[in-house]
């Protein structure tokens, strides 16, 4: 009774987000199809009137609002539920049944949006309109039917639209349980250590072994060194959603309400 | 055992240690006063009851089964927080709309009319709101959820003397109407001692009284006259503290007030629970 008061809450103070981010994806979309249709007329010139103008991966923008909303899932339904009575495992599990229900919904809603537009473009020698499931799997195309490109496009983007809104969730629950000392160290530590520190000594000391063996993980994971399997990188995504939700629990268990 | 029950409790900030070995009864349907000077540990004591900071050491018993973690024991309690803990871009009638799914037997149209009787505007945001507003909501909220046990952290924080005294003409008719615990931690003993059944009296995170008001209130008293008199009867009593005036003197006395003992030139007087409450703490 008490998961469902829990989930419906952190759903429905989900529902207007998600309602304003498919209005602004919609009209950058159909702006992006009128512009891409269109023959422009630049001082007596035609231009764009031969050359294709594709543009997708429309998943991306997901895929980021997914992370922010799990950035900003935390301490706001925190202080509600605890006033509420809510313990924190009825949180926690009405979170998980959120983001479930909030990533399959927008992996079903972006998969219409993505037919409907790729229905449009094929009607015009002008627009292009590709997945972003489509873009990493190209050749997977030729291997399965159209429908089950579809289902595992579906899979795909699910998984990982769970791993971006579950990590989203762990750093804020994080960055909630520590003090600011910590806070301002991992927020300015982490990004230079990985992004500048790592890099260099890669460069300088380790001949590019990291970002070797980074680069071979990944294509492990997402199963490129096994003929672009999907369910390689369904499986990786849905470990990454598992660890970040059980690093997230094992964080916020023990957290207490701040002022 | 019904009621809430706190067993041996401690609970520690760092070097701070906000409740010591804690162990208090709340008894089901009545009034506590939960009285403390800042810092003696009061909010820290509701905190660990509803598990919004977790206790060191002991238990808290709702109805007895543990109150940890338990959602059936949480959903038992409503404790109004001194902060807002709404999200503040919420409308209030959303408030009592969300809250309403959180505690089924929340009166919504109780909760509207004691909006109407504090003009309370319930189409404002809770950011709009001033900190006595802010009380307010908290209050009507609190109130309207029929929880079997309601906590009161500082009630009447920023309200003026005139929702004061709606605030207590509340409580009274509530309680009357509809039984229940509620835990008034107040600094305003003054005015909340006529609501109060029962007062427990917490310094340095320890309980150092926990009795009925009338008892307690039988227990002191004021002895007041000249100096040399009151220092001969005070001689063998147990003195909570004295102040002077001139060459007047006025002893607070704890014990039973024998009046065969009180020798011509003194006077003597009930203390009131603020004044009995400033002597039990200060000593």
């Amino acid at each position: 009774m008490k998961l469902k008061s829990s989930y419906i809450y952190q759903l429905s103070d989900m529902r207007r987000a998600i309602a304003i981010f498919y209005f602004i994806l919609l009209c950058v979309l159909v702006f992006g199809f009128t512009v891409s249709g269109a023959k422009f007329t630049i001082s007596g010139n035609i231009i764009s009137s031969t050359t294709e103008s594709g543009f997708g991966g429309m998943e991306i923008c997901s895929i980021i609002f997914l992370f922010v909303c799990g950035l900003n899932s935390f301490k706001e339904f925190f202080r509600m539920l605890m006033q509420n009575g809510i313990s924190r495992r009825t949180l926690f599990l009405g979170r998980i049944m959120t983001i479930l229900s909030v990533c399959a919904g927008m992996a079903v809603i972006d998969k219409i949006i993505l037919l409907i537009g790729k229905l449009i473009a094929s009607h015009s020698s002008r627009i292009g309109f590709t997945g972003l499931f489509d873009m990493i799997y190209a050749v997977r195309m030729d291997q399965v039917s159209g429908l089950q490109m579809q289902v595992d496009g579906f899979i795909f983007n699910m998984c990982l639209y769970l791993a971006a809104m579950t990590i989203g969730y762990f750093i804020t629950i994080a960055f909630y349980r520590m003090s600011k000392i910590a806070k301002i160290t991992v927020a300015v530590g982490v990004p230079m250590i990985l992004l500048n520190v790592v890099p260099i000594l890669d460069a300088m000391l380790l001949n590019g072994v990291i970002m070797k063996t980074l680069i071979n993980t990944v294509s492990f994971a997402f199963g490129f060194k096994n003929g672009g399997n999907p369910y390689f990188g369904v499986v990786s995504l849905l470990l990454i959603a598992v660890v970040f939700c059980a690093l997230s629990w094992l964080t916020m268990r023990k957290a207490v309400v701040r002022d | 055992m019904n009621g809430i029950e706190l067993r041996n409790t401690s609970k520690d900030f760092g070097n701070v240690q906000a409740l010591k070995d804690v162990s208090v009864h709340f008894e089901e349907n009545k009034i506590y006063g939960l009285l403390g000077r800042n810092g003696a540990g009061k909010s820290t004591l509701l905190n660990v009851i509803t598990g919004r900071v977790f206790a060191n050491g002991g238990e808290v018993l709702v109805d007895g089964e543990t109150a940890l973690e338990n959602d059936s024991a949480l959903q038992k309690i409503y404790m109004m927080s001194e902060k807002n803990y709404y999200p503040e871009n919420m409308k209030i009638r959303d408030v009592f709309k969300w809250t309403r799914e959180f505690y089924p037997d929340f009166d919504a149209a109780y909760a509207a009319k004691l909006a109407e009787r504090f003009e309370l505007n319930t189409d404002k945001k809770v950011k709009a709101l001033s900190t006595g507003y802010s009380s307010i909501l908290k209050l009507i909220t609190a109130l309207s959820t029929n929880a079997p046990y309601i906590l009161l952290d500082e009630p009447v924080l920023g309200l003026d003397a005139n929702h004061r005294d709606l605030f207590y003409k509340i409580v009274i008719e509530k309680f009357s109407e509809n039984p229940c615990t509620i835990i008034i931690s107040t600094h305003l003993i003054e005015e909340a001692a006529g609501v109060i059944d029962h007062v427990v009296i917490i310094k340095d995170g320890k309980i150092i009284r926990d009795e009925s008001r009338d008892d307690l209130m039988s227990k002191g008293y004021t002895a007041t006259g000249a100096a040399s008199v009151v220092d001969g009867y005070i001689a063998d009593k147990n003195v909570l503290g004295t102040d002077s005036l001139g060459g007047l003197k006025t002893s607070y006395i704890l014990g039973t007030l024998n009046r065969n003992d009180v020798p011509a030139g003194i006077e003597i007087s009930k203390m009131d629970l603020q004044r009995l409450f400033i002597q039990l703490t200060n000593a």
